[in-house]
């Protein structure tokens, strides 16, 4: 069967505040999947529900159409990167990626492998309690991979990392999503899932707010935005403005402009008089975006007001 | 191609604590303080200063190294536990092995196994000690006192006790580490149970409320199997005071378990 | 900022620290808890039935005491004075020598008490009945001359240890107390006023000679016996005032010590050439039980000590889980200060824990003690405001404060918080099991050198080695000192670590 994460309905709540609430979506195979929120927005607990962690209070996740805990040989399903500093700092690298091997039936080459792959190869034989946190990053990126599963996950996993090693990272998903596995990956910053996500999975306050492609979602962001850069910004604002657009200056001579599709905006500034050197659509940075969808589902977030969210779900 | 599940654990369990040093270093220090405190008892006894008849158990004396000698081995238990909190790498084990009887099953199986090497090592250090230096203070077959020996019934009997006592103070150590899961808690715990009632027992004078505190308290009632005379003087049965070190070490063992079972790994 | 002035705002930051931690405050006030409700449970598995005891004889103050002894005695009536001289005073060749296999597993007890001689004098007694009042000069066999009153009050005079003239002047209810050397230049001792001297009594001369006390102990348990000795001493120039007829007599429960070897008939007297040749055994003086109702009630110490250990390890070491340590030593770049104002909250808040501790185990125990036994005379009902008890029960919060100060700066020196617990739980318990094993008195220098000793900081009564535990073998003093001394090396060793090392 096809490499899946299925999550249905899980809800779980720790003491007073409820982390996930009703949280459904699923996780496909040859796709990267960005699992996005503010930070408490229940992306870690979800993957910890997911790994068999913690237990929800209802619902269920599914790896491959499984619960975790009924895997025989688990990290030959999923590689999950959730918390790269959970090393004993007295083992050596090589040992850490050893037992958890055993513990599955891999053979001592494949844990050669991830390290090369990693390239942690020549650190393998140091004490993890000398690691940097990318280091520890790689390695547990290579714990991941240790079991060559279709289906990984990786929480935050360019946390710490320097740009060097977002690339790479970057690249190194890419490319394991390529070979067909489901992968699933968190962050609180949209802006590091760019180029990256096929997929999105929303989250604030532990329910859902989008699950979408990146495509469709950038798409609905960009709609009807026309970016138009003038010398006469003031004069084109006013005849705009007039014909019932919202406008947002973008810059000393360029103006978004916002319900007007781009052939009615050419000919209005053209029938004006005032001439402008460039008109194109505006793309929507997926930062942009994700600000849309997530106004007013930030927990922290200074209150002016009802939450946009909570009303529009209402 | 692969091995069942509960022998991947073990071996799992086995990888992780082989390849830490403080294992081999606690391993030594148990093996070493007992046998250091075997050496310094049977050094120190003289014949001449014996009472006629002289009921000195040679046996019990040479292997009392082991009431100073397992406070290594349980702290190595209670480590292999607590450390997995400390350190978080209870959730890589968890999401390796999501099977949680299985993660302590191959924990205890391996600490067991540990702790019995240990206290071979220990109890066969110990009796050389005996035999070393026993006959050079007067402690020879003429005086009644033969080579400390397997051969004999009741120091075999003493010996494979203090194995089996050690591997079941290691349990009891890994039962409180999955319990309280916290490392300073569960040394102070389990050095408490194991030293506090010996000392308890010091205070207090009735004899009734003595002979009590000597049968249930797990290091006296545990290290009743190394007597080898005067049996009639002990508070309990050789065999039925490890039973008792058993029950606690099972009632840690078993609590730790259901803790371990029900809580979130947090 | 001046580093004199931020010093208190550093102990405010220090404690600050140990107070916001909630386990911590839980751990602290559970260790008072522990200690309480350890000492009030196990208080009911003392018990003792010395009131009870045949033999047990009570002095004129109602307190346990030892009245044996042989005595030439005649009655007078009213004011009197006596002179002897002591010619001589001879330990007598025992027939209760041990043989020399049990000589060497039994320690003779060596009482450096002036009531623990054999001596040699005169005395004015209420009575032959054993702890009846009185007041006496002797010559003891190694200490000089003693004048002694009501078993428990006496006055040195010289340190003659050959012939020595003696006299007792009874005026009203005072006596007085003579020596001399030649018998015409007298010097006074002292002056007494026994509690129950009726002007009728009994005077004389005496021989005492107290048993030896022999304990055998190791294994967890001790035992004590008593081999009774017996002297011989020889008085010439007897002169008191009316000329009555001289009779022997022994005082006390002869016949138990002569059941046990000693000398037939408790003594004798034997008339010759004007002097008298006397033979008497039995000691004269205060005999308090070995057992320590202190002691006793504070059982529960060793519980508190515990929690005590943990927090203060747990105070070093969890500075440096996550790199806390670089904030602290950020603001307070002086790491001795830090280590010093460490020192500093946790010895005050644990010494006002153990205080808690202690005196709430007192004030609970003693009652329930009381019920098992603990009665007097044999055991007086100790009081709060007793020197002995206050004591015990400060320098007892000392010794906890003083261990969970080691355990801080073990965990600053060990940086690992199992090892830290470990090791100063092993630096207490360790010895304690050990010392419990050992035969004799070996395991003293063990109390001498490690934590373990500080265990004697809870009694109240003098250091025995008739007891089973080890710690009862060294002062209160003594057992204070070691922890403090443990305290300071352990603290100047973590505070040069912390200067020398990166954090």
């Amino acid at each position: 069967m096809e490499p899946s994460i299925e999550v249905r309905a899980l809800r779980k709540r720790y003491r007073t505040t409820v982390a996930v609430d009703g949280l459904s979506f699923t996780v496909r195979a040859g796709e990267v999947t960005g699992f996005v929120g503010p930070n408490g927005a229940g992306k870690s607990t979800t993957m910890r529900l997911i790994l068999g962690l913690d237990a929800p209070d209802e619902g269920e996740a599914l790896v491959n159409g499984r619960p975790y805990r009924s895997l025989r040989m688990p990290l030959t399903h999923v590689g999950a990167l959730l918390d790269a500093s959970a090393l004993h700092p007295g083992r050596r690298a090589r040992d850490h990626l050893l037992w958890l091997a055993h513990s599955n039936g891999i053979g001592k080459r494949r844990v050669s492998e991830v390290l090369d792959q990693v390239g942690l190869a020549s650190a393998a034989r140091r004490r993890t309690g000398g690691f940097s946190l990318g280091m520890q990053q790689r390695l547990g990126i290579a714990a991941a991979l240790l079991g060559d599963p279709p289906v990984l996950m990786f929480d935050e996993p360019v946390n710490g990392l320097d740009p060097d090693g977002i690339a790479w990272i970057r690249g190194l998903t890419r490319s394991l999503a390529a070979e067909g596995r489901a992968i699933l990956v968190s962050s609180h910053l949209m802006g590091e899932l760019e180029d990256t996500a096929d997929h999105l999975i929303a989250v604030g306050r532990g329910r859902l707010i989008a699950d979408t492609s990146v495509a469709k979602l950038l798409a609905a962001a960009s709609k009807d935005h026309v970016e138009v850069t003038t010398a006469q910004r003031t004069e084109a604002t006013t005849v705009l403005a007039n014909a019932g657009a919202t406008l947002t200056v973008a810059g000393p001579e360029t103006v978004v402009v916002e319900g007007l599709p781009g052939d009615r905006v050419s000919a209005l500034l053209t029938e004006a008089g005032i001439s402008f050197s460039e008109l194109r659509r505006h793309r929507a940075s997926l930062e942009e975006a994700y600000m849309d969808l997530t106004r007013g589902a930030i927990e922290f977030a200074p209150e002016t007001g009802a939450p946009a969210v909570e009303g529009s779900v209402r | 191609m692969t091995a069942p599940r509960p022998l991947r654990a073990i071996r799992a369990e086995w990888t992780k604590l082989r390849t830490l040093p403080s294992t081999g270093w606690l391993m030594l220090l148990a093996i070493l303080g007992t046998v250091g405190l075997a050496l310094a008892i049977t050094g120190s006894l003289d014949y001449t200063h014996c009472d006629s008849p002289c009921t000195v158990d040679t046996t019990k004396l040479s292997l009392a190294g082991v009431r100073l000698g397992q406070v290594g081995i349980v702290v190595l238990a209670v480590l292999a536990v607590t450390a997995e909190y400390s350190t978080r790498t209870i959730q890589p084990t968890l999401i390796a092995v999501p099977h949680r009887f299985l993660v302590v099953l191959g924990k205890l199986g391996v600490l067991a196994m540990l702790g019995a090497t240990t206290g071979v090592l220990a109890v066969a250090g110990s009796l050389a000690a005996g035999r070393t230096m026993l006959p050079g203070n007067g402690f020879t077959a003429a005086h009644g006192f033969p080579a400390l020996s397997l051969a004999d019934d009741l120091t075999r009997r003493a010996a494979i006790g203090t194995v089996l006592y050690i591997g079941l103070v290691t349990l009891l150590g890994a039962g409180l580490g999955l319990l309280l899961r916290d490392t300073a808690g569960a040394v102070t715990a389990a050095l408490a149970l194991l030293y506090g009632s010996p000392v308890v027992a010091t205070f207090v004078n009735d004899p009734t409320w003595q002979h009590r505190i000597h049968r249930f308290s797990l290091m006296d009632a545990g290290l009743t199997i190394q007597a080898t005379r005067n049996l009639a003087a002990e508070h309990i049965g050789p065999w039925a005071g490890l039973g008792v070190l058993s029950l606690y070490a099972a009632a840690a063992v078993i609590a730790g378990l259901i803790v371990f079972q029900l809580r979130d790994t947090h | 900022m001046n580093a004199r002035e931020s010093f208190p705002r550093l102990l405010l930051a220090e404690w600050t620290k140990l107070r916001s931690v909630s386990r911590w405050v839980i751990t602290l006030i559970g260790a008072a808890a522990l200690t309480i409700g350890l000492s009030y449970l196990a208080a009911s598995g003392n018990k003792t039935n010395i009131n009870a005891h045949a033999d047990f004889v009570t002095g004129p103050h109602g307190e346990p005491v030892a009245d044996a002894f042989y005595f030439v005695h005649q009655q007078v009536t009213g004011d009197a004075t006596l002179t002897v001289r002591v010619a001589s005073l001879t330990p007598v060749p025992g027939r209760a020598q041990l043989n020399p296999r049990e000589g060497d597993s039994l320690v003779p007890l060596n009482d450096p008490s002036p009531f623990a001689q054999p001596a040699a004098g005169i005395m004015i007694k209420d009575s032959t009945r054993p702890g009846s009042s009185y007041a006496s000069v002797m010559l003891t066999a190694a200490q000089g001359v003693y004048m002694q009153w009501d078993f428990d009050a006496d006055r040195k005079g010289s340190a003659s240890s050959g012939a020595r003239w003696l006299r007792l002047v009874r005026s009203g209810n005072a006596i007085t107390g003579y020596e001399s050397a030649d018998g015409a230049a007298w010097q006074k001792i002292g002056t007494a006023t026994p509690k129950n001297l009726p002007s009728t009594a009994e005077i004389g001369f005496y021989v005492s000679s107290p048993a030896t006390v022999y304990t055998s102990r190791g294994g967890g348990s001790s035992s004590v016996t008593e081999r009774p000795t017996s002297a011989q001493a020889t008085f010439d120039n007897v002169q008191l005032g009316s000329g009555g007829t001289w009779h022997g007599v022994p005082v006390g429960d002869q016949a138990r010590l002569d059941e046990k070897g000693g000398v037939s008939g408790g003594g004798q007297v034997t008339e010759a050439n004007g002097g008298y040749a006397v033979v008497g055994t039995g000691k004269v003086g205060p005999r308090p039980p070995d057992d320590d109702m202190v002691e006793a009630a504070l059982i529960g110490v060793i519980a508190g000590l515990m929690a005590l250990i943990a927090i203060g390890v747990l105070y070093a070491t969890s500075e440096y889980r996550r790199g806390m340590i670089r904030t602290t030593l950020a603001a307070t770049p002086r790491r001795g200060r830090v280590l010093a104002a460490k020192a500093i909250v946790l010895g005050t808040t644990s010494f006002l824990v153990g205080l808690a501790g202690a005196v709430g185990s007192f004030v609970l125990a003693i009652p329930v003690l009381r019920k098992q036994g603990f009665t007097p005379p044999g055991f007086p009902r100790p009081s709060l405001t007793d020197g002995s008890v206050l004591r015990a029960l400060l320098l007892t919060a000392a010794f906890m404060a003083g261990v969970a100060v080691v355990g801080l700066a073990i965990g600053v020196l060990l940086r690992h918080s199992a090892a830290a617990i470990t090791i100063t739980i092993v630096l207490v318990l360790g010895p304690l099991i050990i010392g419990m094993i050992l035969p004799g008195t070996s395991p003293k220098w063990l109390m001498y050198t490690t934590l373990a000793g500080g265990m004697a900081t809870q009694r109240a009564k003098p250091p025995t080695i008739t007891l089973a535990e080890p710690w009862a073998m060294i002062g209160p003093w003594a057992g204070i000192g070691v922890v403090a001394a443990w305290a300071a090396v352990t603290l100047g060793l973590a505070w040069w670590q912390l200067r020398k090392r990166d954090a």
